[in-house]
């Protein structure tokens, strides 16, 4: 009698342990990628609030404000959009401490690089502005922000006005160059929409439109047609993103999560 | 686990080792994709046709504030799962029948105003209340529209996004007022006609999930404009619109774009028009039955004269009235809702069905 009250005791404790840590890690809402720490895929469950960082599994990075719209992310420096009673702010966060930025519109197209420093592109006039030293310029140039790699900011301009479907040039800015510098266009004619810009070897991943529809390509940062990659419709209703670890551009279905690999070179 | 087994006695072994294979079990879990991981069900109900409770295959019935086609339950009404309401009515699911008339019953004037999703509810919804929408209908007009304008192509693409949206919006309401119309045209007698109503972007691919026709559209001050069905399915998480990123709007609709070289049945909005349009674009949505044809919009009023006999529905620009024949008499019984005990007592599980019973003999 007492070997059966042990066991069943030491059953419902490991069951109720088994069950109460499976619950704390397990996560199903929808979660897009926005950035890396450490070159840690890191997510954001937007209807959590809540930060994930992705390790074959998903691991709680912070929660942030319910008032907070996450914009950018970058190795712990988060961008989000506050509305106010007058307008919007821009947060800048890391490791609890904000700075607030008062803007008169939304916040679009937005970039955030390792050091805090922040693009975007206002949206009267279109240009470039950064925000960098808790200091606010425009930076001359017109576009729409996409990212900030490798120390270089990557924008996109529409390719041509009489065109009505997405159709964009991607350029590269060197900021390390500051005002000399001059931007380079990389790929043209794309969609501009899915823009994944590599962080490890010479390419870019985006669509172009092929017989009436789409596709994804992999390009060369010369410009050249890499790879047009044929993927499974249900893993494109999101934006891919690198793996470090896998050394893959991954893409996902944003309802199961479930992933796919595409090998990318390295040089 | 070998040291356990030599060093404690048999009886202390045995929790051990059953600890050391649930250990190794979760781990082995933990690896696994989270798709393959269970979480717990909170609650579930299965219904008739008609999305009426079935007794006995529910669980935690009352919980959840939503219930058969996402309609939000009013079961202070007539007890749970028993009441619907919605935008435009009130809804029993134990008669599949509306409790007052269809707001839009000129456009349906082969079928009782009381019917619900036109006596067809595996297929259609109607989550408003003021019409049963066929989501597969506009799939499939917008894959016959873009097979249609393929068809008519000699080697080239070019632009006929206002022959594809035109061919698909006949397909769906029958009705032909875009009819020869170019995209620019369309936006401008969209933009004026009552029998369209500009939504939000964010509401589109609902309206279209629904069943509803929404064009998206866009007038070019020099050019042909751009015209694009939005078709049911799972919004895109991908890119922006208006800088605006898939996830803050909780997605972008996806259309159907016949414009110059795209042949698609189904892409993201954002990829029909780019960056610099967006903010122009206007997503229009076919009202038919709130038009009186004279580019007004028409509120009704229903004046019940007298509830025994007839229905009297008064125009109030025209003052004309419209005579409707007596409602059928509805009895409903009004059950109360089931005592704690009683929902427990419905569980499969064994041991909330003992709760539920004891706490039931005590009255609870």
């Amino acid at each position: 009698m007492k070997k059966i009250i042990n066991v069943l005791m030491f059953f419902v404790i490991t069951a109720t342990l088994l069950g109460f840590i499976l619950k704390q890690n397990t996560t199903s809402s929808p979660k897009i990628f926005v950035g890396y720490i450490n070159n840690i895929p890191v997510f954001d469950a937007y209807g959590e609030k809540t930060l994930y960082r992705y390790e074959d599994e998903f691991k709680v990075l912070l929660k942030y404000s319910q008032n907070y719209n996450l914009k950018a992310f970058c190795e712990g420096f988060v961008c989000y959009e506050e509305k106010t009673k007058t307008g919007f702010n821009m947060v800048i966060s890391k490791e609890q401490q904000e700075k607030k930025y008062p803007l008169s519109n939304k916040l679009s197209y937005v970039a955030i690089d390792e050091r805090g420093a922040v693009y975007y592109t206002d949206n009267n006039s279109q240009s470039i502005k950064s925000i960098k030293n808790n200091e606010a310029k425009d930076i001359g140039i017109k576009g729409y922000v996409l990212n900030v790699v490798n120390g270089c900011l990557y924008y996109s301009k529409e390719h041509d006005p009489n065109l009505s479907y997405a159709n964009a040039d991607i350029f590269e800015l060197d900021l390390s160059l500051e005002v000399t510098a001059l931007p380079k266009k990389i790929i043209t004619n794309v969609s501009g929409e899915a823009t994944v810009i590599l962080p490890v070897g010479r390419y870019v991943y985006d669509q172009k439109l092929i017989n009436g529809g789409f596709k994804p390509v992999l390009y060369g940062t010369d410009g050249k047609e890499y790879k047009n990659l044929e993927i499974d419709s249900k893993y494109l209703n999101t934006t891919p993103f690198y793996s470090y670890q896998k050394n893959a551009l991954i893409f996902y279905d944003i309802n199961t999560m479930e992933m796919k690999e595409v090998r990318v070179p390295t040089h | 686990m070998f040291i356990f087994w030599r060093v404690l006695p048999r009886s202390y072994a045995y929790p051990f080792a059953f600890a050391h294979l649930t250990i190794e079990a979760f781990l082995r879990l933990k690896t696994l994709p989270l798709t393959a991981r269970t979480a717990p069900v909170l609650s579930h109900k299965n219904y008739n046709p008609f999305g009426m409770p079935l007794p006995g295959r529910q669980l935690t019935p009352g919980s959840y504030r939503y219930g058969f086609n996402g309609m939000e339950k009013d079961d202070e009404m007539k007890g749970n799962g028993n009441s619907y309401t919605t935008e435009f009515r009130q809804y029993d699911p134990r008669l599949g029948r509306w409790l007052s008339i269809d707001p839009e019953f000129r456009a349906f004037p082969w079928q009782s105003p009381y019917v619900a999703f036109d006596n067809n509810p595996i297929i259609k919804t109607d989550p408003r209340g003021d019409a049963a929408g066929d989501p597969k209908k506009i799939t499939q007009a917008a894959s016959n529209a873009v097979q249609k304008v393929k068809d008519s192509d000699n080697g080239s693409e070019p632009p006929k996004c206002n022959i594809g949206v035109n061919s698909a919006f006949t397909e769906i309401t029958g009705s032909n007022e875009l009819k020869g119309m170019r995209a620019n045209e369309m936006a401008n007698y969209m933009s004026t006609s009552s029998n369209f109503t500009p939504i939000d972007v964010s509401e589109a691919q609902n309206a279209a999930n629904n069943g509803d026709v929404v064009i998206a559209s866009y007038i070019a001050s020099s050019g042909s404009g751009h015209v694009a069905l939005v078709v049911p399915g799972e919004a895109s998480m991908q890119g922006t619109w208006e800088g605006q990123s898939a996830k803050s709007m909780g997605g972008i609709p996806k259309v159907m774009d016949t414009g110059a070289g795209m042949r698609t049945e189904e892409q993201p909005v954002n990829y029909s028009f780019g960056k610099p349009k967006q903010d122009e674009v206007v997503f229009y949505k076919y009202t038919p039955a709130l038009s009186n044809g004279n580019s007004q919009t028409v509120q009704e009023t229903i004046t019940l004269v007298n509830p025994q006999e007839t229905i009297t529905l008064v125009n109030p620009y025209t003052g004309v009235k419209t005579e409707l024949p007596k409602p059928r008499q509805q009895f409903f019984s009004a059950a109360p809702d089931p005592t704690l005990g009683k929902q427990l007592q419905q569980s499969r599980v064994d041991i909330v069905k003992t709760v539920g019973h004891i706490l039931n003999y005590f009255g609870f």
